[in-house]
């Protein structure tokens, strides 16, 4: 069905239905034919997104199958123009046919989708068929560092890179650790924003060369500017001194303009203060007006000084920038040298294991995409889409939307509807490589805006009317202050060239919140509530901070809702950083404790935090043991064992000094000090099932989920890596020690997390005790940018630089750059908030931080400064208390319970039991060695296959094919194969053997048996001539009266079958011996 | 019992060919069935007999040819071979060997379905050759096919262009390869099943044969058992039920369906399709766990609650794994009850400890390196891998002791030969360089023989392991002989063939075959029935499992080939799943319900379609985690009479003397110091990544005293360095350096000290901050030393007194002290964060202080005991060289008391050591206790963190 517009735009906004709508969508177009599913993609970021896209379609489909009517029935058949009864069949065979074709229901994640597209390249892109994914970057990562310190001393150049990059650091008084350091600066190279550079930047010899001219030059210009401020810098202290004097002797002394000439000394280039500057224009700022030596300054100010000075802020604002922006490139340059030198070994790392790197796919994709067309990429997979849905826009990448455009666009072409669900307001995974101005400006641009129609989801079903308010009247008004004052801030340091280029950029932070005011549901108008209090930040000195105010008032607020009738369960508290999130952990744990807790009310909280497995005993335990295990010289290890268990699994009473100096294994059960040195040697996971049983480990009830979960990473660990101890702890090190535990939606508790895990999901209660956050960048973590270099000399010697985000950058040629990225730090934060808040169904939360006094008017710094000067304005805000509220703190009394999930039921046990009692492995290691039990030496036991031979041919003629065969099956060696040739042709020259393989008899090979309703026996050999049988029994090692038995007991069988004479053999095939059996 | 399948095959064998039983085939899709008929059979007769010949699909075929089946690997070396003979550019192994794999997987199923290789692998490279090319297939295939090709016209794109290049030349390769192998008699099975349904007619020997239990036939096989019916009239007996086989949506019922309708096979259909599906009222669980374990301790519970409730029938039941890895945690869980098991799965060889010592040992073969072409050295990390392994380990504890702290010390990367070998033969025996294939066949064998020699006790399962290793090196040393001239493998393919050849390896479990409890595969099901079936891993990419694509045939020329695709994969699946359950009462599922950590957490299709198809009630719980755990127990040491006699060895008269670190982890946490110095637990410094920074201190340290040591003692001793002297000086740092390094390393003077690595890196910082020191010195000079590192190791001590006359014993090594003018300085290096501001003076001692300035009050410590010993008639300066400091332009060394240089300790003496008295007070107070510190930031790098639980 062409279409006018085939691209559809939706923006939503939080609550606003968004699965509903790409599942309507979606829906529109599946019904439309009964296989027409065939040929929609969907896709959306996460695997639990898209599971939960399935089931929503899944889930109307049998709605409508089962002819339950509703708003989106009704919509249905106007859509399609037909009655309920047709949807209701039609829904019925579309929902069977997706039932029986499920492989070809594209209901997927970005990932998925592509990484199937790559696997029909394989061949083609020059990848290996194996086409290995390494997922595992910390492992590439520690390689190819060790690659390149291995390869240091031939290569100067890096080297002086590494002593620069480590030199930098002793500066910031950091410590001296070195290879996680490098570590931490090479994960840039996975990151999309060095990757988009990279082509450019692959290491070539030219790339050294024009790197180190560019520092030669730099280093020179650093120089020249320090050099001649020094130089003025010393001139006039000398001058000072010459004459006597000492700084303290001038105006305001050392905080005085005297003190400048210290400063250029000393190498302090920031800009001059405003004394500074008045002192330049008059002699008489220089003396302080009491001095007994004003005349003397006056003088020599006059003179000498003041001329001096205003040479040197002449020279200083001449070249300051160029300086700033010289030593800005300077500083990281040699980032960019270790990076350049690792992509090269990063490369050699795929070519010589023939991997590609997770973070690879979106080029090699890139690739594919560009050399093949569409049509092509369809019928090598064998899905052909003609609609392609995507939800979640706003935290594309660039790179993923690149691959995704020619796929959109043949099918536009064709006049097939397409379309594209997001929020940038909802943007906060730009550290990931979200990029929303995809969302608001690049895929129009990029699909024409023809094509394009736009749609806004503005009716919020999640929160009830007092929280939609509140939250339409922020969500309006802060973007403009924020737009404002970052437009000053711009204003005031930035070129007004700049200005101009910023406008438009500043205009998307209010562009993104275009249309935030949402509307309710009509008809169902449900009452909330919203309450803002902020509070002072406590004065210096104070015995609490405004962090513990946040904590008390976050308690109190838990107690309130409690004391309404509300649950935990229905609790979420919404935080900026882990670090809150375990002080409220904390503070929780403490509080439940404490004589303030209310009795009637409960204080469980579950977090990320306490759902470490780490957090459990029983898993502290286990890596305890794991440690000692591996290397049984660990003190500390076996002396946490011991404690561990004593204290926290038997919660015995024991001396503790004792347990400590005393011999530790006193302490633990026999069985396991009897076989701690062979327990190193079993698989892991059986390690932890049996650690399990000697501990009695699933007797501690309370940690069994976390027991299990432990063991399911211990499973996980073990089906992809290696199976000892040592390589197990060192990646519970690195990563098992963050894995966590599941809990049940139902648990009680109040749930702590942060902002950006709370994406996604709603919560009838929503506290945000810490609404305090920066709105820039903070200034601990050096965030590198990545950008396009200068044009002008020397900067264009290279296509791009690593800069240090900084305001020091503000002043560079860099500038726009930096306040580019300043905007978006600005407007990440703002969307935080927006996200935070909007989770709330009912009763929204909130404790901000008050300004303080001397805050300057419009100044942004806290992401509280802008909820302040909003609330403001808002004719309920009391003054007094600084506290804002909105309608009434919304109640839920016990039996309005209206969420019910599936069932629950848990574990009464944790089942662990020995198994290997109940069976065996076959023991094949037995038959084939021999085993020598007191020289140890291992020797081929030539007797099982002669055995295995013998009973296998007929005739002797069938015995070199046999061995032949044998040794294409590669059971054998050649050299075996000689040895058991002649064997068994040894064993050929006893006359009786050979008889048997004469073609004498009628023969029957391993023959089977069927008793009377009893075991199967399986003959080796039976020869027959009429009634008359001979059994044959082939036997390796000593003759046994076991064998001799058996083969009586072979006998009776045939003579019950009617056989007259039946007559046995053993054949013990070392000697050989044959016994006959009667 | 209810009739199963087999009872019901055996039961028509029976009655049509009693007695002469021995004289019929009975061609199963697998083993087990023929086990289990077999046993249905035993149970019919009245006197034992000669049973059937019972036999697979593939041994029925495989025994028609004359040609043997070659194992993967030589039919990979042949392919390649093959392959490199029409390559213009010929490929090296390397690069072959993995899609050499998917090439031959493509080439068994092009041979048993049947395909042209011909008419498969035609290039089309304009639209006359598009039109005519597929005459022979029908519209709807034609189209298909036709449209694939279109889109390579008029031009091929680059894409394109390189798929042609591979594509043209398959059709010579598949011929030269098969040519080849049946010269030499081999075959891969496809070959096999080739030869043998195109020449059926006359290797067919007109046996009596019962086919039972086929469902997705290859074209071969069709054709095989298509002529047994019509010319030798042999049984077919289907496995199926109506459930499916009438309803056309359901696609475990296409194939069947499609072999009624064949003009030869429709005859074997029975005229009415059983439903037993519907008949058997079905009680259905399905229970949603996070992630795998849970899964099979849930399995576990259920069993035991059966049993105690007389309910479990360990026949009749079932417990299928989609996913093999759980066997273990299946097997762990089973209640003691549970005593009998027939498992058809197997351990595999992947998890063993062993394997992963081999890994090792090959990595260490892969990264090894050769300096000046015969030095060989050797990547640390296998090294240190291999030295820390158990079997090597416990075996050698001392010898790997020694080496891996040396290694650790060194910060190397690349470890020498010689450094390796020990006085011993094993290690011997592995740190050597190896080269060419069948030689590190040998050395791996070698090295197996010498471990099993060297273990005290082996493991019954170890053994097998052993065995498997040495079974497999032979293996791929016989293979290697005759291929590795031509092919020239390096280590890393070796390493490959050996995971190749590893990775399928399971030691296989001896079990009751027809009794006790059945834990299978999905596969090993077939024709099976058993009353109660419990299932784990019911989830999408499990049941049905993914869609392995590895072809290189694309999806629209399969699909118009009837080479099948992933759907017919999926419907093969589907008959699985529907086929055993159609028979059985209960059903038990278990899903994962957490997509994480490579699993998916979608719920099998299959329960969707019962959910919305079979009308049977299903149960859905979700199995959830109620989780309480108690904060760790706090951890008090109580100064009781055998703690205070350990401490009273660090009074005057005892062996220790506490230093001024000892006293910072006193005030740190109590608890540290008690572990520390009184428990004396000691953690192995093997750290790797925390190395550096204690590294970097130590050698800074030693550097700065052999730089002034060597001015003042070596040559005419003299005490004043002069500003002169810097000259000579500033050039001996290099010098100073490598003393330094050689000292840490305890290396004897005459070895030449190799830097790398790290070391060069630490080493040029060092000349850098060292030469930064002596421009500070230059500018001071000249000056007097009085001591460096505290004179001699002994360092300075002191007897302090306690208020009831004990006295404690403490020391401390003071850095550097020197004197000018009068003014005697006391200095410090540090190359940390440190502060020369002193902050609060009652805070030295300060423990609930943030603020406590550590150094700083080390550095009255010290000003202290230089006291003690000298008296205190000079002036005494206390400094810090903080190296961060070192390179502002104004450097200062003093510390600072409230903005104002310290340029005199002597007032602040008196307080100190009363402050320092009140604190060793209390740590001999009886009364006080070590606790844990209050403020967990402490335990963040603390070493025992793991003890408190505070990490
Ligand atoms: S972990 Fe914390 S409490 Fe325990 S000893 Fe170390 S510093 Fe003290």
């Amino acid at each position: 069905m062409p279409n006018n517009h085939p691209f559809l735009v939706y923006k939503s906004s939080a609550g606003s239905g968004k699965t509903y709508t790409i599942a309507k969508e979606y829906l529109k177009l599946a019904l439309s034919d009964a296989f027409y599913f065939r040929y929609i993609l969907a896709v959306t970021f996460t695997n639990k997104a898209a599971d939960e896209m399935k089931d929503r379609v899944l889930t109307f489909l049998t709605d409508f199958a089962n002819g339950k009517s509703s708003p989106l029935m009704i919509e249905l058949t106007e859509h399609l123009h037909c009655d309920q009864k047709a949807i209701q069949r039609k829904a019925e065979e579309v929902l069977r046919n997706i039932l029986h074709d499920y492989s070809n229901f594209s209901i997927t994640t970005i990932d998925t989708f592509f990484n199937q597209v790559i696997r029909t390249f394989t061949r083609e892109i020059g990848l290996q068929g194996g086409f290995e994914i390494e997922m595992d970057l910390d492992d590439v990562l520690v390689e190819i560092i060790d690659k390149m310190l291995a390869s240091l001393h031939e290569d100067e150049e890096l080297k002086k890179w590494l002593v620069d990059f480590a030199m930098e650091r002793l500066k910031e008084g950091k410590s001296y650790e070195f290879r996680e350091e490098i570590k931490g600066l090479a994960k840039q190279l996975f990151q999309e924003q060095y990757k988009a550079l990279e082509s450019k930047l692959t290491g070539t010899e030219v790339d050294r060369s024009s790197l180190k001219k560019l520092a030669d030059l730099l280093n020179q210009k650093i120089k020249e500017f320090e050099n001649s401020l020094t130089e003025i810098g010393e001139k006039g202290l000398s001058i000072i001194e010459a004459n006597g004097l000492t700084i303290h002797d001038f105006a305001n002394g050392k905080s005085g303009v005297a003190n400048q000439f210290n400063k250029w000394k000393i190498g302090d280039f920031s800009e001059p203060g405003k004394r500074v500057l008045d002192a330049m224009e008059d002699v008489g700022k220089w003396f302080s007006k009491k001095s007994p030596l004003k005349d003397q300054i006056e003088a020599l100010a006059d003179q000498q000084l003041l001329p001096l000075l205003q040479k040197g802020y002449a020279y200083f604002q001449a070249e300051r920038k160029s300086f700033q922006t010289a030593s800005e490139v300077n500083k990281y340059l040699y980032t960019f040298g270790l990076l350049n030198d690792l992509t090269t070994k990063i490369r050699e790392y795929r070519e010589e294991h023939e991997v590609i790197l997770i973070s690879d796919l979106p080029q090699f994709l890139r690739k594919i995409i560009d050399d093949s067309d569409t049509p092509y990429i369809y019928e090598k997979m064998g899905n052909r889409y003609h609609h392609i849905l995507i939800d979640e826009f706003q935290d594309t990448s660039t790179f993923q939307w690149d691959n995704f455009k020619p796929l959109v666009n043949n099918s536009l072409a064709s006049g097939n509807f397409n379309m594209i669900v997001g929020d940038v307001k909802q943007s906060i995974y730009r550290w990931r490589g979200g990029n929303s101005d995809l969302l608001l400006n690049q895929v129009s641009q990029d699909v024409g805006e023809g094509q394009i129609q736009e749609k806004f989801l503005s009716t919020n079903y999640r929160s009830h009317e007092q929280v939609i308010n509140f939250n339409n009247g922020l969500f309006q008004v802060t973007p403009l202050l924020l737009r404002d004052f970052l437009a000053a801030e711009i204003g005031e340091t930035a070129d007004k060239s700049l200005e101009s280029a910023m406008q438009r950029r500043l205009e998307f932070v209010a562009q993104s919140y275009e249309g935030v005011a949402q509307d309710e549901p009509e008809h169902i108008k449900k009452e909330g509530f919203v309450q803002l209090s902020f509070t002072d930040k406590p004065k210096r000195g104070a015995d609490h901070s405004w962090d513990d105010l946040a904590v008390q008032w976050a308690i109190k607020q838990v107690e309130i809702l409690q004391q309404n009738g509300n649950q935990l369960k229905d609790i979420a508290i919404l935080v900026r950083d882990s670090g809150q999130e375990n002080k409220l952990v904390q503070a929780f744990g403490q509080y439940k404790h404490a004589e303030e807790a209310l009795p009637n009310c409960l204080y469980e909280v579950i977090s990320a935090q306490a759902m470490y497995l780490t957090n459990a005993s029983v898993v502290n335990f286990m890596i305890a043991v794991f440690k000692y295990l591996n290397n049984q010289k660990e003190q500390i290890a076996l002396a946490e064992v011991v404690h561990e268990y004593q204290r926290n699994i038997l919660q015995n009473k024991v001396d503790l000094n004792e347990l400590f100096t005393k011999n530790l294994n006193e302490y633990l059960p026999d069985g396991f000090v009897k076989y701690v040195h062979v327990l190193g040697r079993f698989p892991i996971y059986e390690l932890t099932e049996i650690l399990i049983r000697l501990f009695e480990l699933h007797q501690k009830e309370g940690e069994l989920a976390y027991l299990q979960a432990f063991q399911d990473a211990i499973l996980e660990y073990s089906k992809n890596e290696k199976g000892d101890l040592g390589s197990f702890l060192k990646w519970w090190d690195q990563k098992g020690k963050r894995r966590t535990v599941q809990f049940s939606e139902n648990l009680d508790a109040i749930k702590i997390l942060t902002i950006h895990k709370s994406k996604g999901l709603q919560y009838k209660h929503v506290l945000v005790p810490f609404c305090n956050w920066n709105m820039d960048h903070n200034a601990i973590f050096s965030n590198i940018l990545w950008t396009k270099s200068l044009s002008q000399k020397p900067y264009d010697l290279l296509e791009a630089v690593p800069l240090r985000y900084s305001s020091a950058l503000g002043i560079s040629l860099f500038s726009e750059q930096f306040f580019d990225e300043k905007i978006k730090a600005h407007s990440d934060n703002l969307n935080l908030l927006y996200v935070a808040f909007t989770r709330a169904e009912q009763n929204l939360l909130i404790h901000a931080q008050a300004p303080s006094k001397s805050r300057k008017a419009g100044k942004i710094g806290l992401i509280s400064d802008l909820i302040w000067d909003y609330s403001h304005t808002l004719p309920d805000f009391d003054e007094e208390t600084k506290v804002y509220e909105q309608g009434k703190l919304v109640e839920n009394h016990q039996g309005t319970e209206d969420d019910k999930g599936l069932d629950e039921v848990y574990l009464q046990t944790y089942q662990s039991s020995k198994w290997r009692n109940k069976l065996m492995v076959k023991k094949q290691a037995g038959d084939y060695f021999d085993f020598g039990e007191t020289t140890k030496e291992l020797k081929v036991n030539l007797g099982t296959l002669a055995h295995q031979i013998l009973s296998e041919i007929k005739h002797k003629d069938e015995l070199k094919a046999c061995i032949d065969a044998t040794y294409m099956r590669m059971q054998i060696t050649s050299s075996d194969a000689d040895k058991l040739m002649s064997k068994i042709q040894q064993l050929f020259e006893n006359e009786v053997i050979e008889s048997w393989y004469s073609g004498k008899y009628e023969v029957r090979n391993e023959v089977v048996v069927l008793p009377k309703d009893g075991q199967i026996k399986r003959l080796d050999r039976v020869l027959l001539e009429g009634e008359k049988a001979i059994i044959i029994d082939f036997k390796t090692g000593k003759p046994k009266n076991m064998d001799k038995n058996q083969v009586i007991g072979y006998a009776h069988l045939l003579e019950e079958m009617d056989y007259k004479e039946v007559s046995g053999y053993l054949v013990y095939l070392e000697g050989p011996q044959i016994l006959q059996v009667k | 019992m209810k009739d199963t399948f087999l009872s019901e095959v055996a039961r028509s064998v029976y009655d049509t060919h009693q007695p002469d039983l021995n004289h019929v085939t009975v061609v199963f899709p697998n083993r087990r069935a023929g086990l289990f008929f077999q046993m249905y059979l035993s149970k019919m007769i009245d006197k034992p007999v000669w049973a059937p010949t019972i036999l697979t699909l593939e041994e029925f075929v495989l025994e028609k040819s004359d040609l043997q089946v070659a194992d993967p690997l030589t039919l990979i070396f042949e392919l390649f071979k093959a392959f490199n003979t029409h390559q213009t550019v010929p490929e090296t192994f390397e690069r072959f060997y993995f899609w050499g794999e998917m090439l031959m997987k493509d080439f068994e199923e092009l041979d048993k379905y049947l395909v042209g290789p011909d008419q498969l692998f035609i290039g089309i490279r304009n639209q006359k050759e598009l039109d005519e090319a597929f005459y022979f297939l029908d519209e709807k295939d034609k189209k298909t096919i036709q449209s694939f090709w279109a889109s390579f016209l008029p031009d091929a794109s680059p894409s394109q262009s390189a798929f042609l290049k591979t594509w043209e030349i398959l059709s010579p390769v598949y011929h030269t390869l098969t040519k080849s192998l049946k010269e030499k008699g081999i075959a891969y099975t496809g070959l096999i099943y080739r030869e043998v349904a195109t020449q059926i007619k006359e290797l067919a020997k007109g046996e009596t044969v019962v086919f039972a239990g086929f469902n997705a036939l290859t074209k071969a096989e069709e054709l095989i058992i298509k002529h047994y019916v019509k010319a030798h009239k042999a049984t077919v007996h289907w496995d199926m039920d109506a459930y499916y086989f009438q309803d056309e949506k359901q696609e475990a019922g296409s194939f069947l369906r499609d072999y009624a309708k064949d003009p030869i096979l429709k005859k074997t259909f029975p005229d009415k399709t059983p439903s037993y599906f519907k008949q058997n009222l079905k009680k259905i669980n399905v229970t949603g766990v996070s992630l795998e374990v849970g899964q099979a301790k849930a399995i576990g519970e259920l069993i035991k609650n059966k049993i105690v409730e007389k309910q479990f029938n360990p026949e009749q039941t079932i417990v299928v794994l989609p996913q093999e890895h759980l066997l273990f945690p299946l097997l762990n869980s089973l209640p003691e009850e549970v005593t009998k098991l027939n498992v058809t799965m197997g351990y595999p060889l992947k998890e063993t400890p062993l394997y992963s010592l081999v890994e090792s040992i090959l990595h260490l073969q892969s990264t090894m390196r050769y300096e000046q072409n015969i030095f060989q050295n050797f990547y640390y990390q296998p090294v240190i891998e291999i030295l820390s392994h158990p079997y090597i380990g416990q075996s050698f504890p001392e010898e790997t002791g020694k080496l891996l702290e040396t290694i650790r010390k060194s910060n190397k990367i690349m470890i020498a030969k010689e450094e390796l070998e020990e006085e011993n033969e094993l290690f011997q025996m592995i740190f050597q360089g190896i080269k060419g294939g069948t030689a590190w066949c040998d050395y791996l064998v070698e090295i197996l023989k010498q471990l099993y020699q060297n273990m005290d006790e082996v493991l019954g399962l170890e053994r097998e392991y052993l065995y498997q290793f040495y079974q497999i090196f032979h293996r791929l040393k016989e293979i290697l002989a005759l291929h590795e001239v031509e092919t020239g493998i390096e280590v890393d393919t070796f390493i490959k063939l050996f995971r190749q050849v590893t990775r399928s390896i399971k030691i296989p479990f001896e079990g009751e075959p027809l009794e006790g409890l059945q834990i299978m595969g999905v596969l090993e099901t077939r024709n099976l029935d058993f009353e109660h079936v419990i299932m784990l891993s019911m989830n999408e990419g499990s049941l049905p499992a993914d869609a392995k694509s590895g072809s290189f045939i694309p999806y629209n020329i399969r699909k118009a080939f009837a080479i099948p695709t992933f759907e017919q994969q999926d419907a093969i699946y589907s008959y699985l799943f529907y086929r055993l359950i159609q028979r059985a009462d209960q059903l038990d599922f278990y899903h994962n319900t957490t997509s994480e950590f490579g699993l998916n957490g979608e719920i099998s299709r299959y329960i969707r379609q019962l959910d919305h198809e079979s009308g049977f009630d299903i149960t859905e719980k979700l199995l959830a985690n109620n989780a309480s755990i108690a904060d760790p127990v706090p951890i008090t040491i109580v100064k009781d009479n055998k703690v205070l006699r350990t401490l009273s060895g660090y009074l005057s008269d005892g062996r220790g003397r506490f230093s001024p670190s000892a006293l910072n982890t006193y005030l740190d946490c109590k608890l540290k110091f008690y572990y520390r110095y009184i428990a004396k637990l000691y953690a192995p410094d093997d750290v790797q990544e925390e190395m550096d920074a204690a590294m970097f201190g130590n050698i800074l340290h030693r550097a700065m005293e052999f730089i002034y040591d060597n001015l003042t003692k070596k040559r005419k001793p003299r005490k004043i360095v002069e500003p002169t002297d810097f000259f000579m000086l500033y050039s001996s740092i290099d010098d100073a350096i490598k003393v330094a390094f050689q000292d840490y390393y305890h290396l004897p003077s005459n070895r030449k000290l190799v830097l790398e690595g790290r070391n060069l890196v630490m080493f040029e910082v060092m000349q850098g901050f060292m030469k930064k020191v002596l421009e500070q010195d230059e500018k001071y000079a000249p000056f007097e030393i009085i001591s460096l590192e505290g004179g001699s190791r002994q360092g300075y001590k002191i007897d302090f007194p306690l208020a009831d006359g004990r006295k404690v014993g403490l020391k401390g090594i003071i850095d550097r002290i020197d004197r000018k003018e009068g003014i005697v300085r006391v200095l410090d290096y540090k190359s940390g964060k440190d502060d020369r501001n002193i902050g609060s003076k009652e805070a030295f001692f300060d423990r609930e202080s943030k603020k406590r300035n550590k150094a700083a009050m080390q550095t009255f410590y010290y000003a202290m005991l230089y006291i003690n010993k000298h008296g205190d008639d000079e002036t005494i300066k206390p400094g810090i060289f903080n190296m961060r400091e070192l390179f502002q332009k104004d450097f200062n060394e003093s510390l600072m008391d409230d903005e104002l240089p310290l340029n005199d300790i002597r007032p602040y003496m008196e307080d100190f050591r009363k402050n320092l008295g009140v604190l060793l007070e209390e740590i001999y107070d009886q009364n006080d206790s070590f606790t844990q510190t209050e403020d967990t930031d402490k335990c963040k790098y603390c070493d025992y963190n793991g003890i408190c639980r505070r990490g």
